[in-house]
């Protein structure tokens, strides 16, 4: 049975510095409970909601990126409902159908397995409070609320029922988090800057809401648990309720809520106090070209213009900061090639070692560039220079600095090579025996000369050394 | 009066002010105020000691020639569904029984920047949802004419208040007629403006895309200066209209008037429409040319104000819920039960009612039967208000059908008292400024004659307003006791 | 006159919108909204085809406000009647 998996994204616009309708500070995370509020978004008496200019221009952003089909005049509507998350219990927000229109419709994402998943719709509305229990939101006897998140500009993003495995619904997630960041409208890495509601339908089956998912791993999770209770309940010949489910983190299941006797109706109509907003081309223009190059072009400029290897161009272009520092390298003079190598390779492995983030003021491509040229111009092997790297990232001094203070040039000099050699020769016969009818045992030849150099010596001109000794020992 | 520069005071001769300084004036309004209060109870909250203070500030600004103001020593009665900051503002409801706002509305930071003195809250029908006054959780209120009447509402506290002499000008808030329905009944002047000409900012609202704040004041004169006073753009309100457009007057000769047909005949009490026809044939003499006509979709006007205003209503009532702000009854199992308590016992029966009725016309099913269709019908009226004023100045016609009612006479029957409103609702659902005037008197009440003109018109409105004003020179007994 | 709604149409409406009532208060109610509904059916004699709907009566569009922070003002939590600290309370969800 084929699977059908839509998804329903509400994604902060976290660069935005108020709130949508007020004037609040937008950066709420790590302050006191309700210090972010003010009369608007507490829903007082009297007070009416003010449009934030920005959040058109970032919703446009959106649309751009997203390759949907931006309205030339949308509209707010309001969504009715009760829940103590709510300061005013009605959310303005937007609304596909009847005279209601949404800043943009259609639009798609590539995956990079290379698939698309359609977009339905892109709209944009207020985020309502947050609601905090001391305990368990079964056992305590009330709730607190903290409405510092009351109001903050959200874009809602509904795929069509494109995607196909949990998988293919994490990449999705991903891919989209990568575009937003790149845009500069959303860090994903805010802690519930971006959430996500499931619905899943098997074969001809109903189709199922998944809600309360906190994170894109837990995506797959609750979307691959769901997929095998509804298979089950197919085989054993039950018909699979139309229902919203809730995911159960702890225990790892989807949990029906509570079937309601009575059924929400939200009421739509449009808000008053918001007039319309009409987007003219020549707008839309301006946002799209000061739009920053997004990943999916990135990665195949990489791969078409400088020969980057793929998998390394999928990784550098997914992330702004890598690629930014990629880029920059690059525009220093260092081959794509050899610094993509570097940065996907060593860099990020030595980083993820030393727990230093990306934009740690000691990750250079000034650096980085000078330590590839020393590789090229022969004067630090390969081996030497993964030390200086290290080095470099630990202590922010230039490559050029440390090669000097350790004395780490590379050794190339035959003469001293050769006498070297020689000592090992003398003090290593059963290997040189070995040697000359093993080739493996060359390279543990050259692995003494490298430990007396301290890995100093040039690798390729030792080995030519010892193997010319040996074909002379072979003889004599 | 000393202090030289022109002042509220020194214009409105027709106020007659005797006293000699702001503080006595204000303080022999007090002294009306604690004579007539008990039997027309206008208040909710009266500001007597703020009030003197900023008198005495006031005497002495003028004395030093500070006090520019246009409205300096006016003293101002304000609906109570307007936020005053840090001052009980309960929209004449359990709900918001003791609801201090941190936050002045825009119209009261403009009239105190004119050197007005807010005297105290009006009383008003709950949640500004009537038109006598009788729905406030405070008890009515009555009118000045004759006590056993009402004042007309939702605005009846300021009516009653101007009439009495227990203010100088008076706020309202006009959604469906509740300005000029008790300026009508308690013979007193009222504007409804053009939708987006005075902030909104700091009214609490209960139809947002009908209502506005309407100055009142006892003449022509006096609602216009406070009306000036107040209007305005505003960054606070985003239905605001952004630039001063006011429209001069275009004179044609003489003002040509239409009085459609629909304003007039059935359900229309003949006394009424009499004292009004005739304030219009003596205008025929001097300035106005009066023509009959039909403007048929006036007849659908009021179901469609209706619909639309219980579905916001409904809307713009939910976040009554006792948790921010406002009344809440003890907690019950759980949150959804203490809403519904908190509500139940917060609002009155009309407001239940309405709220009721707004959410049937906008759920599932029918909201395309009532809220769609009733915004479609306003589109028509719209078309034909514009059409019409092709060839006419001004639409006029009586402010209300009939004249103020006993208390209690029609709080059995909604139905009935919502059709009280057929002629003031046409002006809130295009969004259109009116004005009314009395006109006369039937038995010793007043009658109101009302006149709507083109958006942003107020200047023709008080233009024309004047001059009947001038011409009908009514003597309109003022009750001070 | 039709029946437009029904007590238990009543009863849902008052879930709806969060207004507890009474049997007396629905016994009360119905035949007061039925007849006021009677009358909002004089709209459906008047011909709105082709007529678009006016949801806002003058044609402002794009009213913005810069995007630039105005202080706060976290006081206003003192007008709430359960508070824990600084968290406002309600009672529990189910």
């Amino acid at each position: 049975m084929d699977v059908k998996i839509g998804l329903e994204i509400h994604c902060q616009l976290t660069n935005l510095r108020t709130k949508l309708f007020c004037g609040c500070s937008s950066d709420y995370r790590g302050d006191e409970p309700n210090t972010h509020i003010c009369p608007i978004c507490m829903g007082m008496p009297g007070t009416l909601p003010l449009l934030n200019e920005k959040a058109l221009e970032d919703g446009v952003a959106v649309a751009l990126a997203l390759n949907s089909e931006i309205q030339p005049r949308m509209t707010f509507y309001r969504k009715n409902y009760f829940y103590p998350d709510m300061p005013k219990n009605f959310q303005i927000s937007q609304f596909d159908g009847g005279d209601g229109v949404p800043i943009a419709k259609g639009g798609f994402v590539e995956l990079d397995v290379g698939r698309r998943i359609r977009i339905r719709r892109i709209q944009i509305e207020e985020d309502p409070a947050k609601l905090v229990y001391f305990g368990t939101i079964d056992t305590a006897e009330e709730v607190l609320i903290d409405y510092n998140r009351a109001g903050i500009a959200l874009v809602e993003i509904v795929t069509e029922p494109d995607i196909k495995t949990p998988r293919e619904a994490r990449l999705f997630l991903q891919k989209l988090r990568d575009i937003l960041e790149f845009l500069g409208v959303s860090d994903g890495s805010l802690e519930g800057s971006m959430r996500c509601d499931a619905n899943i339908s098997l074969g001809e089956g109903t189709r199922v809401e998944i809600k309360n998912i906190s994170s894109f791993k837990e995506v797959e999770r609750a979307l691959r648990f769901e997929i095998t209770r509804q298979r089950r309940l197919s085989a054993e010949g039950i018909t699979v309720q139309r229902e919203t489910r809730h995911w159960d983190e702890a225990r790892r299941i989807t949990v029906s809520l509570r079937v309601k006797e009575t059924e929400e109706d939200y009421r739509y109509f449009p808000e008053p106090d918001i007039m319309p907003v009409e987007i003219p081309k020549h707008y839309v223009e301006r946002v799209r070209e000061a739009l920053p190059e997004l990943p999916q072009r990135k990665k195949d400029r990489y791969v078409e213009d400088w020969n980057v290897p793929v998998q390394n161009a999928l990784i550098l272009s997914r992330s702004p900061r890598l690629s930014q520092l990629f880029e920059r390298c690059v525009g220093l003079g260092a081959d794509p090639v050899e610094a993509s190598n570097w940065i996907v390779g060593d860099l990020l492995s030595y980083l993820r070692e030393l727990k230093l983030p990306l934009d740690d003021p000691k990750v250079k491509a000034e650096h980085l560039v000078e330590m590839l040229k020393l590789i090229e111009e022969g004067l630090i092997s390969g081996k030497i220079a993964k030390e200086v790297l290290l080095e470099s990232l630990k202590t922010g001094k230039s490559p050029e600095k440390i090669v000097e203070e350790r004395g780490l040039t590379k050794i190339d000099d035959e003469a001293i090579l050769e006498r070297l050699v020689e000592e090992v020769f003398r003090e290593n016969r059963k290997a040189v025996l070995d040697a000359s009818l093993n080739d493996e045992a060359v390279n543990y030849l050259i692995g003494q000369v490298m430990r007396k150099t301290a890995g100093k010596a040039d690798p390729v001109l030792t080995s030519k050394l010892i193997r010319v000794k040996l074909s002379q020992v072979k003889v004599g | 009066m000393k202090g030289g520069e022109l002042n509220f005071m020194t214009q409105m001769t027709e106020y007659g002010f005797k006293e000699a300084s702001i503080e006595e004036h204000v303080s022999a309004l007090f002294e009306r105020i604690s004579r007539l209060e008990p039997e027309i109870h206008a208040y909710i909250t009266i500001l007597e000691k703020e009030a003197l203070q900023k008198a005495k500030r006031l005497d002495e600004a003028l004395k030093k020639g500070l006090a520019k103001g246009k409205l300096t020593g006016a003293t101002v009665a304000v609906k109570d569904n307007i936020c005053t900051k840090n001052v009980r503002t309960t929209c004449g409801s359990r709900m918001l029984l003791n609801f201090k706002p941190p936050y002045d509305a825009t119209v009261v930071n403009r009239l105190e920047a004119e050197g007005a003195i807010i005297i105290g809250k009006t009383n008003m029908d709950e949640f500004a949802m009537g038109n006598s006054t009788e729905t406030s959780y405070f008890g009515p209120t009555r009118n000045p004419f004759d006590l056993s009447r009402v004042p007309g509402g939702s605005s009846g506290g300021s009516g009653a208040a101007l009439a009495a002499e227990m203010a100088d000008l008076a706020l309202g808030s006009d959604t469906g007629g509740s300005v000029r329905c008790p300026a009508s009944f308690c013979g007193v002047v009222g504007l409804k403006p053009t939708y987006g000409t005075v902030s909104r900012y700091g009214l609490i609202s209960y139809a947002n895309s009908l209502e506005q704040i309407g100055p009142m004041g006892r003449n022509v004169e006096a609602c216009k200066l406070h009306f000036e006073a107040i209007a305005g753009y505003d960054p606070m309100d985003g239905t605001s209209i952004p630039r001063e457009l006011r429209r001069p007057v275009e004179r044609r000769g003489e003002f040509k008037v239409l009085a459609p047909t629909q304003l007039l005949g059935e359900g229309t009490d003949p006394r009424v429409e009499k004292t009004v026809l005739n304030a219009l044939s003596k205008m025929e003499t001097v300035e106005l040319e009066v023509r009959s006509g039909d403007l048929p979709s006036l007849s659908a006007a009021l179901p469609a104000y209706y619909v639309i205003a219980m579905s916001e209503a409904s809307s713009n009532l939910a976040r009554y819920d006792g948790v921010r702000y406002g009344h809440q009854e003890p907690w019950k199992h759980d949150w959804d039960e203490t809403y519904s308590a908190t509500r139940a016992e917060g609002f009155g029966v009309e407001v239940k009612r309405r709220i009721m009725l707004g959410t049937y016309t906008l759920s599932a099913g029918y909201y395309h039967k009532y809220y769609v269709k009733a915004q479609k019908v306003r589109t028509l009226l719209i078309t034909e208000f514009k059409e019409a004023f092709k060839r006419f100045d001004l639409i006029a016609g009586p402010t209300m059908p009939i004249l103020p009612f006993r208390i209690g006479e029609k709080v059995k029957d909604p139905l009935e008292m919502y059709m009280c409103d057929v002629d003031t609702v046409p002006a809130n659902l295009t969004g259109f400024p009116a004005i009314t005037i009395p006109c006369g008197f039937v038995e010793g009440l007043p009658v109101g004659l009302q006149l709507i003109a083109p958006p942003l018109g107020e200047e023709l409105l008080f233009q024309v307003a004047k001059l009947i004003e001038d011409e009908l020179n009514l003597r309109i007994p003022r009750l001070n006791g | 006159m039709n029946e437009h709604i029904s007590k238990k149409e009543i009863q849902h409406l008052s879930w709806l919108s969060k207004i507890k009532l009474s049997e007396n208060e629905v016994e009360e109610l119905a035949p007061q909204l039925n007849r006021i509904l009677n009358y909002f059916d004089e709209l459906q004699k008047i011909n709105t085809e082709n007529v678009p709907a006016t949801y806002h009566v003058m044609e402002l569009t794009n009213v913005f406000r810069k995007d630039e922070v105005v202080s706060s003002s976290p006081d206003i939590i003192l007008q709430a009647p359960n508070r824990r600290g600084r968290f406002i309370a309600a009672p529990k969800i189910i």
